[in-house]
């Protein structure tokens, strides 16, 4: 709809006969009338151009027509008459056009008519449509016409004509891609209507109710009221005609409609086709309105035929949805009259029942539009897509009109959540995880159903004809048919149960066909198979009713609740408990599941100053220096088992606790020293761990596209694609910077030490670890440092004589000691394993994406640059890569909204759905398999020791050894059952009959091939 | 000597301590020390890599194997990989020109002088040298392959680990051509024949029966293990007369000045004195010496002993 200039939806809304003019003159010029118009009735249109004014309006409004008629070619007055009456009754109809010329607002529209007396408009429709009035048939005026035609040229049908014309122009102008030759040499001239843009604004916007161009998707529920009875109907007229009063935004006047509205009784003859027609034409306000109308029914023309043979349950059900999802939209848009409302929903929830008679009526009116949808077959298109507009546009437009609705926010909440649009058939508000257990199940239910070589045993019941036996062995018959209307009648509630009868479905075939050789066993095993590869891609899910789902909601935040006690005490207290909830997390982009921690920290300070005084030596300063800075401020511990008399704050407390507060502030805006300072170091590692991330993304692409060539059917969870976060050192919590804190917590330092070892891990090359790993390298790594501190220490506090060692001593006495032997080592390290290793990952990850670029199209390495692309065969059409190179929404993603709904970073189709639509193609050609009809003979009594007496006496030694071999549970084995290697080998007998002896000669010629060989060799 | 049979490799020893320094010809016990010392280190290497060849659950012993145990020595393990390759295009050579060229030539490219060392390579550039990969390599740290990195002519470009290698490889080159560039012709073809010296080539059975190798591994390795056990076992050689003339030459030095102090003789030299302290060729005591440096150099398995003592095992350290 992005190419539609305004100024044209514009003039076919406004329907401005002084426009019109305008584009009719363009026609003129052009000579652009010769397809529509025949030469007489052309002379006419050209007269009517040359007039201008009056007589042109009056000519296309058709009232007139009968006048310019009898001014011009002077009939006789015959005609006239009984003309007049009909046009009179189009006048009321058709707002009567010189009303609208006194007001100067010049909106003469042909189609939108307010008036209920939905039978009377009967000509309306046949000028809307554009179509001579064939389809409606039994009419009065169309009688009138019809008698006119005969002596004169019909002036409403040249009416309609010109009409009909004027708007393909423009349509043709709309849509230039598909145009007929006329109009790619016809370039009309625009800017002509866009002048009278501005002026036209205005008078709109001094209209009581300004709806330039209501959304289009609201006239799709047309169809549905078709079927509804009389009675209901007539109900609904008053609403109707309120709302399309105000949707038009007609200057009509209350004592006209209500006189109206006293005429419709009177003539209704309740002719159910000409009333589908008619209501369907009389609300639309718009040409674009109109479109869509011809739109739905055409779409439900198409879908027809389609449906009758093939009768697939899914395309109804989906058509149904689409006509669903259409209504609800319809509902929230019309918002402005709760009754309508109510009557849409009545009207949906009929629909269901009626959808066979709406399909039928859809085909009629489809061949009725015939004409007109030859005519708009792009612009119904277009308009199909873009009634399927994502929610976002929707509550756009409500956001702007929300003052002039009278819905509480709840009211709309619940229209919104009902018309969701991502929701598929299987979402249930009421159930909760339908949706996805449903999804699935579906999913592999089809995938076993395509899977024809071997399915088409189990596709539907067994028949008691076909085996009559059948129902006496298996007592639960089960098929995928039936599973698809368990499914469909949302009896499953948990995978296991949908599982459980996937596979009764195969365990009854091998119950019943207990040959091994039979070919239903092949079948049955591979459908097994297939089946537990698609089980694991179902969700683990048990479908709950949401009051079950909530109430387990409500049980399980009883463990935060901690940490939400002090909530009330202030909200200073609080503030800073949430800061303790985000407690510090090693945070790479593998190790993910690091476990939150809350440093423990020296309870009331203030009760043991004394206790700096026994600190280590070596930390006394220190600990001083926090005591000077903390003495006062103190924390506590917020347990729930804490007793509430404990609560009791002093104010002095509380004025320190503000205190605290605000220097935490003022740390969270200084540095933490608890993350590495960016420099040296750490930029390097950091830049190297980006750059890691970056080749595992290529890889990652690497797999995936290996995987489609190589696996059948891909799962687009199986598409997973890398997609790392950047790295971000997290700091420490806010409770542990404070100042009445000491540095040295075990907790907070370790948690450090740990991120940092996560650090060194990745940059190692470690893609992913086990916590435990972690954590027993952060002990190792934690050890090392405490040796070194010892060893710092020793040397520090020793002597050498009686000197002192100097600085340099100590830090390298306590390397050495350490295992760092000289400095070497770790300028090597930072050479070798930093620098060096980071310029080989670039190094690595250039080639990579070559090789992937490679990979990806090894025929656009040489032709670059050229159109070679576009060659036959080549896949640019289908992917829509080029348009990245154009920068032009080929497939319209944009517009249609997908680019945001599927994330879409390109403007081509994703992988994974082109795969798919072209596997679905390769499946369609695999051969179904023939079910055979033969019915298999019982199967014999097996012999047991008590029935060997009833056999033939000669048989009795010979089976009672046998019984001492096989014996399995008493009862004596066939050979088919027994397990491969006891089974009696047979000797074979060759299709002669013949049992020949193995022929020496053979061997020795053999012999003496193999010694020709040895010699040739 | 009681049983002077058991060393065999007394002279390959001589040639190969005579390229590492030693001038004079060293007696048989030292040679013996040293060829001892070097059969313990095969037996220890091969053990370790049989162990970590079983870790990997393989029952013989890959080329991988033997590299991880020096992995920690960068340049050498560049100059064992620079020889594998050459060792490959040598191969490749000898199947394409129908065994032409002579087995030795790998050797004979390293005992020419820097020099000459260009000239012989270049025709030889066009066989595709094989990089030897090793599986802790960056490039194999990723599920997908990492495709070589191409120059235009279609050849590996070279790598800076080779250029570190080329670095090493040159500085000994440059040292052994300031020390034959006073020799006379029959010195120099001395010197050429002694750098040729090795404890495998041409005699890899008499090295298996040896090291014991039967013994040590449940399979037979193969003639590339036994190579690299070859150029291992000249480095060991080399680094162990290069430490103990470091210890010989320290206590020449504490002599001196011992001597100095005390002033006993030899303080003025004359004429028709003997020959100096100078020509004592090492001993026995020096190897033992450089043995025993080399061991205890890096304990950093004690590391993570200190301050918690405990008996700490150490294993012969690989030279």
């Amino acid at each position: 709809m992005a190419a539609q200039p305004p100024p044209l939806a514009k003039l076919w809304s406004s329907g401005d006969s002084d426009r019109l003019l305008l584009l009719a003159r363009q026609i003129e010029d052009h000579e652009a009338w010769r397809p529509h118009l025949n030469s007489e009735e052309h002379s006419i249109f050209a007269k009517a151009i040359a007039t201008g004014g009056d007589d042109w309006s009056r000519l296309i409004s058709t009232s007139s027509a009968q006048q310019m008629h009898a001014n011009e070619a002077s009939s006789n007055d015959n005609s006239t008459e009984p003309l007049a009456d009909t046009q009179d009754e189009e006048n009321r109809q058709q707002s009567q056009p010189p009303a609208n010329e006194i007001s100067g607002s010049s909106l003469h529209t042909p189609q939108p008519s307010p008036t209920p007396t939905s039978e009377s408009i009967t000509p309306a429709p046949i000028v809307t449509n554009g179509v001579a009035a064939s389809g409606s048939s039994g009419s009065q005026s169309e009688a009138e016409t019809g008698k006119d035609k005969e002596r004169h040229i019909d002036y409403v049908a040249l009416a309609m004509k010109i009409r009909y014309m004027l708007y393909e122009q423009s349509v043709d102008y709309l849509f230039a891609t598909t145009s007929h030759p006329v109009s790619t040499a016809f370039d009309i001239d625009f800017s002509a209507f866009a002048e009278d843009d501005l002026e036209e604004n205005k008078r709109d916007n001094s209209e009581p109710s300004p709806v330039e161009k209501p959304p289009p998707a609201r006239h799709v529920d047309e169809d549905d009221y078709d079927d509804d009875d009389g009675q209901e109907e007539e109900d609904q007229q008053p609403d109707k005609s309120e709302t399309t009063e105000k949707d038009t935004a007609f200057n009509e006047s209350d004592n006209k409609f209500k006189s109206k509205l006293e005429d419709k009784p009177a003539d209704s003859p309740n002719k159910p086709e000409s009333k589908s027609l008619s209501r369907s034409c009389s609300r639309t306000g718009t040409p674009q309105k109109r479109s869509d109308e011809s739109d739905t029914k055409v779409a439900d023309g198409i879908i027809t035929p389609a449906d009758t043979p093939a009768a697939s349950e899914e395309k109804q059900n989906d058509d149904a949805m689409l006509k669903f999802e259409k209504n609800s939209i319809y509902q929230t848009l019309d918002v402005e009259n709760e009754r309508l409302i109510k009557f849409c929903m009545r009207s949906k929830n009929s629909q269901y029942l009626d959808q066979d008679g709406n399909l039928r009526q859809g085909n009629e009116a489809a061949n009725a539009n015939s004409n007109a949808a030859n005519g708009l077959g792009k612009l119904s298109q277009v308009n199909f897509g873009a009634a399927n507009l994502s929610l976002k546009h929707l509550l756009a437009v409500i956001d702007d009109k929300r003052q002039q609705l009278s819905f509480s926010d709840i009211e709309l909440r619940n229209l919104i959540s009902e018309v969701r649009k991502n929701r598929s058939k299987w979402a249930s508000e009421d159930r909760v995880g339908q949706e996805e257990l449903y999804e699935a199940a579906e999913k592999v239910v089809l995938e076993l159903r395509a899977y024809t070589e071997h399915s088409t045993a189990f596709l539907n019941k067994v028949n008691k004809r076909d085996a009559p036996s059948y129902f006496n062995v298996i007592k639960n018959p089960m098929d995928l048919g039936t599973v698809m209307k368990k499914l469909k009648a949302l009896q499953y509630r948990s995978k296991t149960e949908f599982v459980d009868d996937l596979m009764l479905i195969w365990n009854n075939c091998l119950e019943f066909n207990t040959d091994p050789q039979h070919y239903l066993r092949k079948h049955a095993i591979a459908m097994k198979k297939k089946t537990l590869l698609l089980i694991p891609l179902i969700p683990e899910i048990t479908i709950k009713s949401k009051a079950e789902a909530e109430s387990e909601e409500y049980t399980i935040p009883a463990m935060p609740r901690d940490m939400s006690v002090d909530a009330d005490d202030s909200e200073d207290g609080d503030s800073i408990v949430a800061n303790h909830r985000a407690s510090s997390r090693v945070h790479t982009g593998s190790k993910k599941a690091q476990p939150g921690y809350t440093p423990h920290h020296p309870l009331m300070r203030r009760d043991d100053e004394s206790q700096s005084q026994n600190g280590s030596s070596v930390f006394e300063k220190q600990e001083e220096e926090n005591e000077v800075v903390s003495k006062g401020s103190f924390e506590y511990d917020v347990t729930p088992t804490v007793p509430e008399t404990l609560w009791n704050v002093s104010e002095r407390l509380q004025i320190l606790e503000n205190e605290q507060f605000e220097t935490a502030i003022d740390i969270a805006a200084t540095e933490s020293p608890f993350i590495a300072s960016k420099s040296g170091l750490t930029t390097r590692m950091d830049a190297n761990l980006a750059t890691l991330q970056q080749i595992r993304k290529v890889c990652s692409k690497f797999a995936v596209i290996k995987r489609m060539q190589q696996q059948a059917h891909l799962y687009s969870a199986q598409l997973k694609a890398y997609n790392p976060e950047d790295l971000v050192e997290k700091d420490v919590d806010m409770e542990s910077r404070l100042p009445g804190h000491s540095d040295l917590s075990r907790e907070v330092a370790e948690a450090c030490m740990q991120r940092s070892v996560a650090k060194v891990a990745m940059h190692t090359g470690y893609e992913d670890c086990q916590m435990l790993a972690m954590e027993g390298l952060t002990a190792l790594a934690g050890d090392f440092m405490e040796r070194l501190g010892r060893t710092l220490c020793l040397y520090m506090e020793s002597c050498r004589g009686v000197q002192r060692y100097s600085m340099e001593d100590v830090v390298l006495q306590t390397l050495y000691e350490n295992g760092v032997y000289d400095l070497g080592g770790l300028e090597s390290y930072y050479r070798d394993d930093i620098e060096r290793f980071g310029v080989k990952l670039k190094d690595v990850h250039e080639r990579m994406n070559m090789s992937l670029a490679d990979y990806l199209r090894p025929a656009l390495a040489s032709t670059n640059g050229n159109d070679a692309q576009f060659d036959d065969g080549s896949q640019e059409f289908i992917t829509g890569a080029f348009s990245d190179d154009i920068g032009e929404d080929f497939f319209g993603f944009k517009e249609l909204g997908l680019d945001e709904e599927f994330g879409l970073s390109s403007m081509s189709v994703p992988l994974h759905l082109l795969h798919s639509r072209l596997h679905a193609n390769s499946n369609i050609q695999a051969t179904p398999t023939v079910q055979s009809t033969v019915e298999l003979a019982p199967p014999f009594e097996p012999l047991t020791r008590e029935t060997i007496e009833m056999q033939i006496g000669l048989m009795h030694e010979f089976l009672i050894s046998r019984f001492e071999r096989y014996e399995r549970d008493g009862v004596l084995l066939e050979d088919e059952a027994l397990p491969p290697k006891q089974r009696n080998q047979r000797p074979k007998l060759p299709p002669s009959g013949k049992i020949s002896v193995v022929k020496k000669r053979s061997s020795e010629n053999s012999f003496a091939d193999s010694n020709k060989k040895k010699k040739k060799v | 000597m009681a049983n002077i049979e058991k060393y065999k490799y007394r002279p390959e020893i001589q040639q190969m301590m005579f390229v590492s320094g030693e001038t004079n010809d060293p007696p048989a016990e030292t040679t013996s020390l040293i060829e001892d010392i070097v059969r313990s280190q095969v037996i220890e290497m091969l053990l370790q890599a049989t162990a970590q060849a079983a870790r990997r659950g393989s029952r013989s012993i890959a080329i991988e194997d033997l590299i991880f145990l020096i992995r920690h020595d960068r340049a050498k393990v560049n100059r064992l990989r620079t020889y594998l390759s050459w060792k490959d295009v040598r191969k490749n050579a000898k199947d394409q020109e129908g065994g032409a060229v002579e087995g030795t030539e790998l050797l004979e490219d390293a005992a020419a002088p820097a020099a000459v060392v260009p000239d012989q390579l270049g025709p030889k550039m066009k066989y595709r040298k094989s990089k030897v990969k090793l599986p802790w390599d960056l490039t194999n740290m990723f599920p997908e392959p990492v495709p070589d990195a191409e120059d235009d002519d279609g050849n590996a470009g070279p790598d800076e680990e080779e250029m570190e290698a080329n670095l090493a490889t040159l500085q000994r080159l440059q040292s052994a051509d300031e020390r034959t560039r006073a020799m006379t012709k029959e010195e120099y073809v001395h010197w050429s024949e002694c750098r040729q010296a090795s404890f495998t080539f041409r005699k890899g059975k008499r090295f298996r029966e040896w090291a014991g190798i039967g013994a040590l591994t449940d399979s037979k390795p193969n003639d590339d293990i036994i190579d690299i056990l070859g150029f291992l076992t000249f480095e060991i050689v080399a680094v162990l007369t290069e430490e103990a003339i470091k210890v010989k030459e320290a206590e020449d030095d504490m002599e001196m000045r011992r001597s100095k102090r005390t002033k006993t003789r030899k303080t003025e030299r004359f004429l028709f004195d003997p020959p100096d302290e100078d020509q004592r060729p090492i001993l026995a005591k020096h190897v033992a010496e450089a043995f025993r440096n080399l061991q205890i150099a890096k304990p950093r398995q004690s590391v993570l002993r200190n301050f918690s003592g405990g008996l700490v095992r150490t294993r012969t350290v690989v030279i």
